[in-house]
Formats: structure tokens, C-alpha cells, sequence
């Protein structure tokens, strides 16, 4: 029976079933002076289809009637009202007990028995609208909360869906990968992540974020997101983790962050760079000495900290064929028994440190794990995962599904030319900085590049294609001047241009930037003056304090006669 | 001998019902003659289930016009019905329709 919705100030409606005239005219003038909107039968058939079509309130019935009696009339009205409690009061001067029990089995609520009293009825009314409007609400109540709860069923679903496309979980189907998780993991904030580089490594990520449910999956999206695109284009695990750090910190909320582990596996070194903030110590299970080895977590978790303040430093790790490493979230330590109980740190420990065989270590702990959970339902928190170093012909597998280099910049060389207009308006520096964050690995350097690159630029504006003297800042007031110089400088200037070009090369385990600067200006140096080093750079002491210090940062730095053309070069390598 | 008619109960639905009063009896004249038309037939069939329905409704719609007395007689035919033993139930017949004429004179006069 649908509740059809009825406007709050129209009158309580009731109909009234009665085969007597004189009885039915008594009721029906009283209901209607009480202000009540009557509706009338005159037999128990009439009744059942004017309670479809009329949904009264409250339903008076007389028990003895032609056609359909008043008990099977009630019978069909409560198979009718579903739900919605509607009551039924039956009009009887009855007073046989059977009869009454009759009426009662039959869903009946109260009597009312002839003579007709005004007040008993108005009474009866008042208090059964009260419990009909209590069940109404309560009803509301519980659809909308099956509904809310079905929204959130579909908006899970949706967020699983979501997180499985930007999670391949093919990368964990790896041989040398264990793990367990529970289905529905991410809205328990739990995520592991794996892929591989084309430096050579495997990377993990396992995380564990504050909360349950909605709130504790929407962070695991950017997290994944960043750690597959820039793990198949062969950033660093450093990199990886501080990008993640920061996306974090800007983009959620106060007391939301991600306590989590970061592994670099490289199979070719036989070494893990592991970062850990925050998660339950884990750590290495060496094969041969059966030893568990503890990796101490000395870092606050991701998106606590901002990434000024924050360590993105792995630690390094030897790791021979076999050894493997182990991760959990805190829910195993927190799995409970029905009772409560806590798995705890002990009884990891007394798993850990028995020396059993390497191979049978994830079982045990995982085995023991579930019989200590046993049959509570719904508290499987538990998220382990464990990685080996594979010998060198199941490495060689596992990297035949590596992403090739190509994914990212390695040779490569571009230039950038600012003519007049740009020159006024445009600062280059960002879009320089952007090209070279997209190589691995220069972009931890890019701080220093930033200081490289702001001087270089600065001295082709300043001095080439304005021609200013660095003279003047050598006094207060010169340096206002001198920026006040530059500044009309640039609003007057008809003519000039820079040029920008870099060219970069991979060599060995790093590679070569070369960027050099030419402007339309005169240059600054004059033949007699120029004072050539043994590998043919021009004498540092000659030129400000800026290109000293590019000077110190770079592994060559050559400026032509007359000038105009500024070389940097400037080498990288993988830091491990 | 006594009012058949409570005259307090009709002074009562007098002012309930209003206009609407003189209707009133009208229909439990009418409804009355034809119950006990019903009731004559269901005893001459020896049919207790009808007398019973009919003495029922007739007993209810006395009471609430506050004919007391012929309720009662009215609750002796029904009680015979539901017992399904109508060996007195002509007798009972008998009073019950004098007890209704009288009402209903009492009941029109009052409604002048």
C-alpha cells in the first residue's frame, strides 16, 4: 500500500462501515462536527474498496454486516495496508468474549460500543492518529534510511570501480608478490600498490588511511594515480613519495593522512630503498639466517607534513636472492577475537622471530591471524603483503613487462627563443622547470636548477639585451636605480631577444644538461680582458657573484667573447 | 408504564443531528420495519442466523436512539439466534414489534 502523502492541515479522514442508517447517520454527524472528513459503507465489500480508493486515516467497522461481515473486511484491509499501520476500531455492542477475541485476531485495535459517546470517540480518534502518524514517521524513517544505505552500497561500488581502473592490479599478480587483503580494502583505507620502472625496479606501496568507509578510499585515488604515472615513467621512489606527500597535504582535509610504506626493489642492484612513515614496523625475513629484520619507521605519515618540512629519503637496504620483505597495516595487529582480544604484537613477534622456514612465514601469520578473528564478521582489517628478491632469470621475466624508457624524457633537446614582446611580459622560468621535471631524477635537482637557470636568464635581460652595468649595485641607492633601469628598460624596448636551448643526454647512471643562454645584447666582455682557464672557461673572478656561484654548481661553465652566449653544464646520477 | 424513548438520549441527538433529526427517525423507522419484516421470515424458515444479524443491528441501532427496553428484547432474540434455539422466539417477536411501535410513535411525536 503506497502512503500516498497527504497535505499536514487537510482533516483526518475515516471511513466508516456500518449497514445500520440510523447508527451510520449518528456516527457520520458526530465525526463530521469533530471536524473529521467521513467516509461511508454500508457493507464490508463497499468498505474494502473505499479503503483503496480513499486511504482513510482510520477505519470504524461494524462487526455485522451483509455481504462481507466486518472481521473478513478487517482481513482484507490489513493485507491491504502493508506497512502503514492503519487503525481498525470495531463498532459492536457485542458482548460475547469469543466475539471480541474474533475481532481481535481478525486486526482489529479497539471497540466502540453503541450508545455512541462523542468523547470516547474523539478520544479513541486523537490517540490512534497519534500512534498512525509515530508509525508513518517511523517508516519514513527506516525507507530513508535503506535508501541512504543503498546510495552508499552504489556510491561504493562506483569508488571500487573507479580505484580498480587507476589500480592494474596485474602488477600484483607478480610471483614474488604475497599478499592479503580484504575485498573491499580501500574503504577500510588500506591500499597496495605495485609497478614496475624501467630503471629495472619494482615499486610498492603499501598505505593504510586514517578512517573508514568514503572518506578514507577518496585519498587512495590521487595516491594511486600519482604512484602508477610517474613509477612507469621511472621517477624515483623518493620522487614518488614527496609528490604523493604533497598532493596529500593540500588536498585533504585536517586529521585525514596516510600512514604508509614505500618500497624500491631493484632486482639487477640486490637492494630495497624503503621509506616508511607510520605504518606498524615491518621487515626483512633474510633466507638464509631465517632472521627477521626490523624496518623502523622514523617518518610521519603522507599528507601530514608539507613537503618543505618533509623527508622523502629512502633507506637503503643489501638483499640477497630470497630475503623478502614484509609489510603490514595496523589492523593485524588490532584483528580481534569475538571476545576483544587483540592479536597484538606478541604473537606477531613469536611468528617472526622462530626462525621457521622463510617460505612458510606469510601462512603462519596470516593463518594465525584468521584463527584468532575466528567467526566475528566484519572486523577483517587485515592487510599483509610481502615481496622477495627473485633470482636473476625470474627477474629477467618479471622485467620483460617493464615499461621501456621511451615513456620519459632521456636524449633529447629543445629551444626556447623570447623575442620582444615575451621578453616584457613573460617569465620562463616555471615552463624551463616543468620540461625538466619530467626527467627522472633531474627533478630532485630542480631547486638547484631553478637558481641556475633565474641567474643565467637574469644576466642575458639585464646585462645583454639591456645592457646594464652591474657597476651600479654596488651601493644602495645604485640598486634601486638599477632595478629601476631594468624596469623601463624592459616598458621602452624596441628590439631584442633571448635564446634558450637545452640539450640533455643519459650517460651511465645519470646524465648531462647543457644550457646555454644567448641574448641580442653587446656583451659584456672585452678580448683583452679575457683570462681562459686551462679547460677553456673564461676566469671565474671576472663576472658577479651570481655566475661564481653557477660556477660552483655546475661541472662547466664557458661565456664567449663578446659575451652574448653563457654555457652551463650541469651532471646528475642516480643518487644509490 | 415508561418511556420506550430515553428522553434525555433524544433531546441529545436532537442537537447532534439538528435539521438532520426528523431524517433520523425516519430511518430507524424504516430500517426497523424492515428488520423485523426480516426477522418474521427468518423465524417462520426456523433461520437463527438470520434472526440473529437482524436482532443484532436492530438492538445496536435502539440503543444509540435510546430505546433501552427495546434493545434488550431485541439482545434476547439475538442471544437466541446465536444459541440457534427459537422454541420462544415467536413470543419474544411478539413484544419486540409492540415495543418498536411504540418507540416509533414516541420517536415521531418527538420530532415535531
Amino acid at each position: 500500500m503506497v502512503d500516498k502523502k497527504r497535505d499536514a492541515s487537510a482533516p483526518v479522514k475515516i471511513l466508516v462501515a456500518e449497514d445500520s442508517a440510523v447508527d451510520r447517520m449518528i456516527l457520520e454527524t458526530m465525526l463530521k462536527k469533530g471536524g473529521y472528513d467521513v467516509v461511508l459503507a454500508e457493507d464490508g465489500n463497499q468498505a474494502v474498496t473505499l479503503f483503496q480508493e480513499e486511504n482513510p486515516d482510520l477505519v470504524f467497522l461494524d462487526v455485522v454486516m451483509p455481504n462481507l461481515n466486518g472481521m473478513d473486511a478487517a482481513r482484507k484491509i490489513r493485507s491491504l495496508s502493508g506497512d502503514v499501520f492503519t487503525p481498525i476500531v470495531f463498532l459492536t455492542s457485542l458482548a460475547d468474549t469469543d466475539s471480541l477475541v474474533r475481532c481481535l485476531e481478525a486486526g482489529g485495535d479497539d471497540f466502540l460500543s453503541k450508545p455512541y459517546n462523542a468523547i470516547i470517540i474523539e478520544a479513541k480518534i486523537k490517540a490512534f492518529y497519534r500512534m498512525r502518524e509515530m508509525n508513518q514517521t517511523m517508516i519514513r524513517q527506516r525507507d530513508q534510511i535503506e535508501l541512504n544505505n543503498k546510495h552508499l552500497m552504489q556510491e561504493q561500488e562506483v569508488a571500487k570501480q573507479v580505484f580498480d581502473k587507476i589500480t592494474y592490479a596485474g602488477t600484483l599478480d607478480l610471483p614474488i608478490i604475497r599478499k592479503y587483503m580484504s575485498a573491499l580494502a580501500v574503504f577500510n583505507g588500506d591500499v597496495l600498490l605495485a609497478d614496475l620502472s624501467p630503471t629495472g625496479s619494482l615499486l610498492m606501496l603499501l598505505g593504510d588511511f586514517t578512517g573508514h568507509g568514503l572518506p578514507a578510499a577518496i585519498g587512495s585515488m590521487p595516491l594511486a594515480s600519482i604512484f602508477h604515472g610517474m613509477a612507469r615513467k621511472g621517477f624515483s621512489i623518493g620522487d614518488i613519495i614527496r609528490e604523493i606527500n604533497g598532493k596529500l597535504y593540500h588536498t585533504l582535509p585536517v586529521g585525514l593522512f596516510c600512514c604508509a610504506t614505500a618500497v624500491d626493489i631493484n632486482f639487477h642492484k640486490k637492494r630495497a630503498l624503503i621509506w616508511s612513515g607510520g605504518l606498524p614496523e615491518g621487515g626483512i625475513y633474510k633466507a638464509d639466517t631465517c632472521v627477521f629484520e626490523p624496518i623502523k619507521s622514523s617518518n610521519l605519515p603522507l599528507g601530514v607534513l608539507s613537503n618543505r618540512e618533509f623527508n622523502h629519503a629512502p633507506t637503503r637496504y643489501e638483499l640477497d636472492v630470497g630475503d623478502q620483505i614484509f609489510l603490514w597495516s595496523d589492523g593485524i595487529l588490532e584483528a580481534r577475537k569475538p571476545d576483544g582480544e587483540l592479536f597484538g604484537e606478541d604473537r606477531l613477534n613469536r611468528i617472526l622471530y622462530s626462525r621457521q622456514a622463510p617460505d612458510q612465514v606469510f601462512d603462519d601469520i596470516l593463518t594465525q591471524v584468521q584463527t584468532h578473528i575466528g567467526d566475528s564478521e566484519g572486523d577483517d582489517d587485515v592487510s599483509m603483503v610481502s615481496l622477495m628478491m627473485p633470482d636473476d632469470n625470474v627477474a629477467k621475466e618479471i622485467m620483460k613487462s617493464a615499461p621501456k624508457s621511451r615513456g620519459s624524457l632521456a636524449d633529447w633537446a629543445m629551444t626556447l627563443k623570447l623575442n620582444t614582446s615575451s621578453l616584457k611580459t613573460f617569465d620562463p622560468l616555471p615552463l624551463l622547470l616543468n620540461v625538466i621535471s619530467e626527467v627522472p631524477h633531474l627533478r630532485q635537482s630542480s631547486s638547484v636548477l631553478y637558481t641556475v637557470l633565474s641567474e643565467l636568464f637574469n644576466n642575458a635581460v639585464e646585462h645583454g639585451v639591456l645592457g646594464l652595468s652591474s657597476q651600479l649595485k654596488s651601493t644602495p641607492q645604485g640598486f634601486a636605480q638599477y632595478y629601476q633601469l631594468r624596469k623601463e628598460g624592459l616598458e621602452n624596448l624596441k628590439s631584442g631577444w633571448v635564446t634558450i636551448d637545452f640539450e640533455h643526454k643519459l650517460e651511465g647512471d645519470g646524465g648531462l644538461l647543457t644550457i646555454r643562454f644567448t641574448d641580442s645584447g653587446d656583451g659584456f666582455v672585452k678580448e683583452n680582458e679575457v683570462e681562459k682557464t686551462e679547460e677553456g672557461n673564461l676566469h671565474p673572478n671576472y663576472f658577479g657573484r651570481g655566475l661564481l656561484l653557477i660556477d660552483s654548481i655546475c661541472e662547466k661553465l664557458t661565456i664567449n667573447v663578446p659575451g652574448n652566449q653563457i654555457e652551463a653544464v650541469f651532471r646528475w646520477s642516480i643518487e644509490d | 408504564m415508561s418511556d420506550a424513548v430515553n428522553k434525555v438520549v433524544l433531546a441529545e441527538l436532537k442537537e447532534l443531528l439538528e435539521d438532520g433529526f426528523p431524517l433520523l427517525v425516519e430511518r430507524f423507522v424504516d430500517d426497523g420495519e424492515a428488520r423485523i419484516a426480516k426477522m418474521d421470515n427468518a423465524i417462520a424458515s426456523n433461520d437463527a442466523q438470520a434472526l440473529y444479524g437482524e436482532a443484532h443491528g436492530l438492538k445496536g441501532s435502539s440503543r444509540n436512539v435510546g430505546a433501552a427496553e427495546l434493545a434488550e428484547q431485541c439482545a434476547m432474540l439475538e442471544h437466541m439466534g446465536y444459541q440457534e434455539n427459537l422454541t420462544d422466539a415467536a413470543e419474544t417477536f411478539a413484544s419486540v414489534k409492540a415495543e418498536f411501535d411504540r418507540a416509533c410513535a414516541e420517536l415521531k411525536s418527538f420530532s415535531c
